[in-house]
């Protein structure tokens, strides 16, 4: 059986730029891993072999970042639509997914980012859905899927197929030189057309604007003249019963 | 009683924000998978209705899945709500192609206008919001402030029959407690790497110990530099709090460390660079070098 590792299906909201008033734009930001997308390659080379690890992506991002890693092969949905509705491009994936033969477990950065779409994907997949993964392997039983829960890990048995939605822990030990990039870029890449996939989903809500949060925004005071600033974050805090 | 929206918990945070956002749209049951302690707190909201579907040590919430699906596609309610946590949102989504629903990310308040359920979300962390009305079911993960419901009488805490699934835990490993419970902690100082070296913690420790606080830390502190263990990492893939104060110095402000204080009272921020995204999260912040300041706020709380 494949394992699917799914990754760059969001972008960055560090990316983004508000103007005055209100306006959200992405400029050129492309679609990009996030902190959890490594974890997530980690959970696959954990349970599979290298050349039983397919990659799926959607939209711009540099295609070759889970080949350098290790995925034998990458399909992408070029261009694939973002939605605020998850469910639009959780139906993608669910599509493009069908692309692929013999899928045992689908690996997920569940990255906060974006919590809808891992939900909405969770949703539409028929099979058991393990959140807040950490580690796994396999075992007789199936999967042994270790999960951080408060301050324990606790390991779960379950059978393929599975969907695993994976937490990282820590920043990316082992980022590939320029050899495995080369190298990745090299692997098959299968560009699937949108167009082409049955049983993609619209969008079910209408945006109505965007717009500066309600909330006050923060009181920042001018560190240029240190003494000052303290004194009045200090009357600040103590006004608010802080102190 | 009709189930007009369901809150699905799993764990104990923001269960009042919940509970509250989800008013708007008329009868609230929560739908509990966990223990009976955590229904009780979620019995003492006010919620029409309380459904446990009760969690053991070797039962996770995962095995309840199709037992939340069958609820919540039989109430056919207008929205399903859950907090951030893995689990939840997961159980809350089950019931997504059953309700032919619709799912947001980051809700902050819910509508209703003209049949149609409206939600408010918070987009690239914030920094912006929009309503969206929403043409069908809501699946939506709640990002909101918690909030303390009026006392009430406890609602009852219904039982219904599981089907679990086969899903069990086989082992638990539990953690290092570390040097800290920053969960307890009423003041937090945070440090981030904004502090340049090893040999500057006694400038975060003073402060700390000027304010009766505990000092917590970002991720790479721990896990790159290893100055603290990871008890003391504040983010959602470590630990959260939720103190009256914290104080983040040097601190850029990354998602996942800011999460682990979203439920803070008062949040601070001392940076030097006026874009950290850490200015966008808290109440008071002073642009400016934090080894210029930090030293003026310790000898001003002394």
């Amino acid at each position: 059986l494949k394992t699917v590792i799914i990754f760059k299906w969001n972008r960055d909201p560090q990316d983004a730029r508000i103007n005055a008033e209100g306006e959200l734009a992405w400029g050129s930001a492309k679609m990009a891993a996030s902190d959890d997308d490594p974890a997530a390659m980690e959970v696959a080379q954990s349970i599979s072999d290298e050349q039983d690890i397919i990659a799926l992506s959607v939209g711009d991002g540099d295609q070759s970042w889970a080949a350098a890693r290790g995925a034998s092969c990458t399909y992408t949905v070029p261009d694939a639509k973002s939605d605020p509705d998850g469910v639009v491009l959780a139906s993608t994936l669910v599509c493009a997914l069908e692309n692929i033969e013999d899928v045992g477990c689908l690996v997920i950065g569940d990255s906060e980012w974006n919590r809808s779409v891992v939900s909405a994907l969770a949703g539409m997949l028929e099979m058991p859905v393990i959140a807040g993964v950490v580690g796994a392997e396999r075992s007789d039983a199936g999967l042994r899927v270790t999960c951080r829960r408060g301050d324990a890990d606790v390991v779960m048995e379950v059978q393929e197929p599975a969907l695993l939605c994976v937490k990282g822990l820590s920043s990316e030990k082992n980022v590939p030189g320029m050899k495995q990039v080369l190298a990745g870029r090299k692997k098959p890449l299968d560009k699937l057309d949108l167009s082409a996939l049955a049983g993609t989903r619209d969008s079910s809500v209408q945006g109505q604007g965007t717009r500066l949060p309600d909330t006050p925004q923060a009181t920042v005071f001018d560190g240029s003249d240190p003494n000052k600033a303290v004194q009045d974050l200090l009357a600040a805090l103590h006004a608010d019963g802080l102190l | 009683v009709s189930s007009d929206s369901i809150i699905v918990i799993a764990d104990a945070r923001r269960i009042g924000g919940l509970v509250e956002t989800a008013r708007a749209l008329g009868n609230v049951t929560a739908l509990v998978v966990g223990n009976e302690e955590l229904a009780q707190q979620a019995a003492a909201t006010g919620c029409e209705r309380v459904v446990l579907f009760e969690t053991t040590d070797e039962v996770p919430p995962e095995a309840f899945s199709n037992d939340v699906r069958v609820f919540i596609r039989d109430e056919t309610p207008k929205c399903v709500l859950s907090n951030d946590d893995a689990s939840a949102r997961m159980l809350a989504a089950s019931s997504l192609t059953d309700l032919d629903a619709c799912v947001l990310s980051d809700v902050i308040g819910l509508r209703e206008e003209g049949g149609k359920v409206i939600a408010t979300c918070q987009l690239a962390e914030g920094i912006a919001v929009e309503d969206y009305v929403c043409e069908k079911p809501l699946i939506g993960i709640f990002a909101g402030d918690d909030s303390t419901p009026e006392t009430a009488q406890p609602t009852e805490i219904e039982r219904p029959q599981t089907a679990q699934s086969n899903i069990r835990v086989v082992e638990t490993i539990e953690g290092e407690k570390g040097a800290v419970n920053l969960a307890e902690a009423n003041r937090i100082v945070g440090v981030g790497r904004g502090l340049k070296k090893r040999d500057d913690l006694p400038l975060i420790e003073d402060l700390a110990s000027a304010l009766g606080a505990e000092i917590a830390c970002t991720l790479p502190l721990c896990d790159d530099l290893h100055w603290y263990d990871a008890s003391r990492v504040l983010g959602s893939s470590h630990r959260q709090a939720a103190p009256e104060l914290y104080i983040a110095v040097g601190v850029q402000g990354a998602p996942n460390h800011m999460s682990g204080v979203r439920d803070a009272g008062t949040i601070v921020g001392i940076n030097n660079d006026p874009d950290a995204g850490l200015f966008r999260r808290c109440k008071y912040g002073i642009v400016g070098d934090l080894y210029e300041i930090v030293p003026l706020l310790t000898e001003g709380l002394k």
